[in-house]
């Protein structure tokens, strides 16, 4: 069964959207290499200045997270050592008595 | 005694301070302010997304290398690097994933859509997740390792596939950097390689520092065991 509107190039069942649909390119050849507008509601619902406070807000919070995430880990670690130092010195105070 | 930080840890701290600083600023006020259809003022958040993608497959490629040469020779630096780099992974991942949604609510009009970029983008970060999970839960024993190397092998074998997916399979997400330089203004260039400088300082700093932590800690537990074996044996 063949269809005028299939494209060879596409595989069996699959065919390329006409001109005047909003539907996404089929093909990776027909992709924009630019942001291709949105078309839909003619207000404003969403604010751009948010998103980008609330992006910049996010990047932050992760960085200053994990820099204490680090931070505190290196304390255990500072803490597991002067435990370490203690039972050494106090070892070594037995051996010389 | 105190953890001694290296001059290598400190300039890169004060280096990755200084380029983000910079970054933000030229961000906010050298970039020019992109068409609406780009999502405006929300376009902004591409000077650090762009940059924390590709932090993320630094990052990913150092757990790769690391978890790859762990399972060859299981010793404690491997184990480290390839440890440091999941965490670090996991974390520009979140900040892809976040800033991304965010901005293509104003530029594709929805937060998230089953993009081949996305998606693969998404099962990376996962992937990472899971190695970073295990190693915290499931002890520290030389199969947990093995077993979490070799998911970090393959969260990086997936990597390639997030980059050539655009290419291969289309969807919403542009290719960002093409042979014709991505289509975006000299000023946008300038920001953007900025960006990349220092959020790639960034990541070599985090990975350094995760990475001595980690072999520190391996080399404490050694003498925690050899304090404990020789009072015991007293």
């Amino acid at each position: 069964m063949s269809d005028a509107s299939q494209d060879p190039g596409l595989g069996p069942g699959l065919q390329r959207p006409s001109a005047d649909s909003h539907a996404l390119p089929a093909a990776p050849a027909d992709r924009s290499s630019e942001f291709v507008a949105v078309s839909g509601a003619e207000e404003e619902t969403t604010s751009a200045t948010t998103m980008l406070v609330s992006a910049y807000i996010i990047f932050w919070l992760l960085l200053l997270g994990f820099v204490w995430m680090t931070w505190r880990r290196q304390q255990r670690l500072a803490e597991r050592l002067r435990i370490i130092e203690t039972r050494l010195a106090s070892s070594n105070t037995g051996d010389h008595k | 005694m105190r953890i001694h930080v290296s001059h290598g840890a400190t300039f890169l701290t004060v280096l990755s301070g200084i380029l983000l600083t910079a970054l933000f600023l030229a961000a906010a006020f050298y970039a020019p302010l992109a068409q609406p259809e780009a999502g405006g003022l929300s376009q902004k958040i591409f000077y650090f997304h762009v940059p924390a993608a590709y932090a993320l497959y630094l990052c990913g490629a150092v757990c790769g290398i690391g978890s790859a040469a762990y399972l060859v020779r299981p010793t404690s630096s491997n184990n480290a690097w390839a440890r440091a780099a999941a965490e670090c992974a996991v974390i520009f991942g979140l900040v892809v994933l976040t800033s991304g949604p965010l901005w293509a609510k104003k530029a594709w009009g929805v937060y998230w859509t089953w993009d081949p970029r996305l998606t693969t983008l998404l099962l990376s970060v996962l992937i990472y997740a899971s190695v970073v999970v295990l190693r915290v839960f499931a002890g520290d024993g030389d199969a947990e390792r093995r077993f979490a190397s070799a998911l970090g092998v393959l969260g990086t074998v997936n990597l390639p596939i997030i980059h050539l997916s655009v290419r291969k399979w289309g969807g919403n997400h542009p290719t960002v950097i093409t042979r014709g330089g991505g289509g975006i203004a000299p000023e946008m260039r300038h920001v953007l390689g900025l960006g990349f400088l220092a959020i790639t300082a960034l990541a070599f700093l985090l990975l350094w520092i995760r990475a001595r932590n980690a072999r520190l800690s391996d080399r404490i537990r050694e003498l925690e065991d050899h304090l404990s074996l020789s009072e015991f044996s007293e």
